[in-house]
């Protein structure tokens, strides 16, 4: 299947396999997915002298569809007037959770927050690099040499059959972001190319975020066996409550960040350098930029009572 | 060799130090996490550098929180468990609420409702036996009739709304609301009078500011002594008293705290084939990575409901019915949001100063908080995303549309204003189930040894919880709305256990508990466990951390009377109030840390 979509104003036609579609959408199943089907069918693009090439711009580029997924993630929570709002098809002239840095303090949070054992999260990043497998590095990153990169339609997949290769230590945030996108792209296969080049999910709409979501929260079958074939033991069969695990923390977490203070928080005097934008959005204590040490709230005791005691039933008086 | 081994400076553990420090026994507190002995200047209160469980300064993780992971807990469901480490443990996060047990949930009652509450779990002793120990602690913190503020005026106004009558006992007895019972000073002077930071240290200023942050930690009012910082959570309470004993107590003696050490194991002897002895404990410096034994006569798990499990397993000790770690009990909490046109104070003053209890139901309180705290609050659900999926639940009821998160716009203009805002938590009568439990994790271990897993099944609860919680959720838009709610929502929280209970319980039948009706281990002698862990059940709906420490002063007592021939004291002697003067003097120098 051809699909047409517009990064940047330019037109990009892309090429699914029918496989893949069905397999993104949901429709061909777990049992292709068990049978080995998919991961088999992923396919590098970078030839062997442009490897090194490849290792210059990985970290860059992993750090961008990491940041542009979260972002995405930040704005369904908190949407602002940003250009991942914007994508989302959901703006407020008011800023939102991309200024209060929430993409930042989510991705920090996830990191260290949810220990997933090495082999796992690699097991994971496996997994759901299809999602970004037609997704090309962002152009941005590209120039000079590395243009040869992009002339041979490398993809964030080659990233990442990189980084696993070189056995690196995942931190949850990554497979975390790959299966927000590998979800995306099962809601809507064209979202691989879109205004946020690295990041489907970031691409979908508002409502389409949901939807996404939805997959995760309720274990998409197709979701769960992807994890589990791909999963070492014992942690295979775990995928299901994995899942509800990550989708509730993802979001529980994004807009508590949002209305935060993390984005102007100052580790080393403990205080906000300035206001946080969460305390401007909510008329938090206006003008302050500390917490209070108290308010002229005290209104008396209902009904002017100051104390009780055990029921007359019990042995009170 | 100690006389007693505590595990745990929590709600719990720093409770059974004071007791037997009192009788002149030699107590070691081993805490895992860190000792926060100035939190003036440790404590920023921001909302994420406190809450963050990536690196919150009360986080569960080891003291170095800026260098080093927290310690992760595998969660196999939607779900988010509250754990915290560190002098005070959940008593830092906790609103000082303090109401008594519903009297249903104890195996002496006879009231026409009986089979409304857990009738298969109840207590194995009576609620009157428990009362003299209720009044022990409410005398020690002390407990307090809460004072009020605008968002209490509000949910009065609604319980008034819907025909609810006053509680004027500290005592549950029949559908009713009432201001608190709080581990929380009234205020005194400044406090809660003026927001002129100059005016509100101590001495000008006493007990409650009103500053909206107890679920970061209480130090005010600044200045003040530590016994005399506004609310009760442990080390502002119990803390300095076991620090102190020496000095309030005719025999006291005053307990060795060390902080940074985890409890890695229970040393134990075979005692005969179907019995053990604890004889002490094996603990590892989280600063340090030192392995060290310490040896005593009796030994108290405080550590809570995941982690005394956690340790029980890792200890291999007997476990021949199989109940440690079954029977996790949380409340089923939920969460409503009443959105106003008016002012409702919702961020200032004590966190939750106003309840309503259901016999037989559970209960629910009135609840403020800042804005991170609200966006997390509105971000949690079992029912998806409001407008666009719900997770298969659709539920509806007296709140405004389907059940499920605030997101995107909808947030947006609900946070709108934070003071416009009155939250009220739903707290389950819910039923003991042996499928919901700790058990140990397939994951790789960390430094500790192997980590718990927590299963809990949410959407499977017993039909009676999950009446209970439809019924509570529906009392609580009524009352919303009677109070003048523009809109109410429901966020159907998943598993979100604030109030964990009876992983350890206590009961009458050794077929389904481990703890006999002293809190003593069925199978192994000198151990006790003292924390929620040790409850019978969920109380009936009541915040937990009350009746934990009344039934600690309880297991004090029996351990003084069985391995050290003493006698009780409860009933025969006047408790010493944590303000005491004697207490503030050991505090002024500078024995409590």
């Amino acid at each position: 299947m051809t699909i047409r979509a517009s990064e940047r104003g330019t037109e990009r036609e892309i090429t699914l396999s029918r496989r893949e579609l069905l397999l993104r959408t949901g429709v061909l199943g777990a049992g292709a997915v068990v049978g080995g089907l998919w991961p088999s069918a992923a396919r590098a693009t970078v030839p062997d002298a442009l490897r090194p090439l490849l290792a210059q711009v990985a970290d860059p580029a992993i750090q961008l569809l990491v940041r542009d997924t979260y972002a995405g993630l930040a704005v369904f929570a908190v949407p602002g007037p940003d250009p991942y709002s914007q994508a989302q098809r959901v703006t407020t002239a008011a800023p939102g959770g991309v200024e209060a840095k929430a993409p930042e303090l989510l991705a920090h949070t996830l990191d260290s927050y949810i220990s997933l054992p090495d082999a796992y999260a690699q097991a994971l990043v496996a997994a759901f690099r299809t999602g970004v497998e037609d997704v090309p590095i962002p152009h941005s990153l590209l120039g000079g040499a590395l243009s040869a990169l992009e002339l041979v339609g490398a993809t964030m997949d080659d990233v990442l059959r990189l980084a696993l290769a070189n056995d690196e230590t995942v931190p949850a945030s990554l497979p975390l972001a790959l299966l927000m996108n590998f979800a995306a792209t099962q809601v809507r296969p064209s979202s691989v190319v879109g205004p946020i080049p690295s990041s489907p999910f970031a691409n979908l709409t508002w409502s389409e975020k949901g939807l996404a979501f939805e997959r995760i929260e309720q274990a998409d079958p197709a979701i769960v066996a992807l994890i589990d074939a791909n999963a070492p033991q014992p942690l295979k069969e775990g995928a299901s409550g994995l899942l509800r695990f990550v989708g509730n923390a993802m979001l529980v977490f994004a807009p508590f960040a949002g209305y935060s203070e993390y984005g102007v928080f100052d580790r080393s005097t403990l205080r906000a350098t300035r206001r946080p934008i969460g305390w401007d959005l909510s008329r938090y204590m206006p003008g302050r930029t500390t917490p209070a040490d108290g308010w002229p709230e005290f209104l008396g005791y209902y009904q002017d009572r100051r104390e009780t005691h055990t029921a007359p039933e019990f042995g009170g008086p | 060799m100690r006389d007693v081994i505590v595990i745990g400076a929590g709600g719990g553990g720093p409770v059974v130090a004071k007791e037997l420090a009192a009788r002149g026994l030699d107590v070691l507190v081993l805490e895992g996490g860190p000792w926060y002995t100035d939190p003036e200047r440790q404590w920023s209160r921001y909302e994420n550098d406190a809450n963050s469980p990536a690196d919150g300064y009360l986080r569960f993780g080891p003291a170095d929180r800026f260098e080093r992971p927290p310690w992760f807990r595998e969660l196999p469901q939607n779900s988010f468990v509250w754990q915290l480490a560190g002098s005070g443990g959940t008593t830092q996060h906790y609103f000082g609420n303090c109401p008594r047990a519903m009297p249903g949930v104890f195996d002496d009652y006879a009231g026409a409702d009986a089979d409304a509450y857990d009738a298969a779990h109840r207590f194995p002793f009576g609620y009157r036996e428990l009362i003299p120990y209720y009044e022990w602690v409410e005398a020690t913190l002390p407990v307090q009739t809460a004072a009020m503020g605008t968002k209490e005026a509000v949910f009065f106004r609604g319980c008034e709304g819907v025909g609810l009558p006053v509680n004027p006992y500290k005592d549950i007895l029949y559908d009713s609301f009432r201001p608190q019972e709080n581990a929380i000073l009234q205020p005194g002077g400044t406090a809660g009078r003026t927001n002129d930071e100059a005016l509100l240290t101590y001495p000008q200023a006493t007990g409650c500011t009103f500053c909206g942050y107890c679920f970061q930690g209480c130090f005010e009012p600044r200045r003040a002594p530590r016994n005399l910082k506004a609310k009760r959570q442990t080390d502002n309470s119990y803390i300095p008293m076991m620090l102190t004993a020496q000095r309030w107590a005719a025999d006291g003696r005053r307990v060795t705290f060390t902080p940074n050490a985890f409890v890695t194991r229970i040393l134990w002897d075979a005692a005969r084939t179907d019995r053990a002895v604890a004889r002490g404990v094996r603990w590892r410096d989280t600063q340090t990575g030192e392995q060290h034994e310490e040896t005593a006569q009796v030994v108290v798990m405080s550590a809570g409901c995941t982690e005394d499990p956690r340790l029980w397993l890792n200890s291999q000790l007997p476990n021949p019915n199989g109940w440690v770690g079954r029977g996790y009990t949380d409340h089923a909490i939920d969460w409503l949001v009443g959105v106003f046109d008016e002012y409702t104070g919702n961020s200032k003053g004590a966190s939750s100063s106003a309840r309503v209890d259901y016999p037989g139901r559970g209960a629910l309180e009135q609840v403020g908080l800042p804005p991170a705290l609200e966006g997390f609050a509105m971000g949690f659900s079992d029912s998806g995303v409001r407008g666009v999926y719900d997770n298969g639940r659709p539920l509806t009821g007296r709140w405004d549309g389907l059940a499920g998160r605030v997101y995107g716009a909808d947030l947006k203009s609900v946070l709108s204003d934070v003071d416009r805002l009155v939250n009220v938590l739903v707290l389950t009568d819910d039923d003991v189930e042996p499928d919901d439990r700790v058990v140990r994790s397939t994951f790789p271990e960390d430094e500790n040894g192997p980590i718990p897993r927590v299963r809990i099944k949410g959407r499977e609860r017993s039909a009676r919880t999950l009446a209970n919680r439809e019924f509570l959720a529906n009392r609580a838009a009524d009352i919303l709305h009677a109070a003048g709610a523009r809109r109410v929502l429901r966020m159907d929280f998943g598993p979100l256990p604030l109030h964990v209970h009876s992983t350890m319980r206590m009961g009458s039948s050794a077929d389904d508990s481990v703890l006999d009706e002293h809190a003593e281990a069925r199978w192994v002698d000198r151990l006790f466990v003292a924390d929620n862990a040790a409850l019978a059940n969920a109380l009936g709906g009541p915040n937990p951390t009350l009746t934990n420490q009344a039934l600690a002063t309880r297991t004090c007592e029996r351990i003084f009377a069985k391995y050290f021939g003493g006698d009780p004291w409860v009933g025969s002697e006047s408790p010493v109030s944590s303000l005491d003067d004697r207490v503030t003097a050991g505090v002024l120098a500078g024995e409590a840390g």
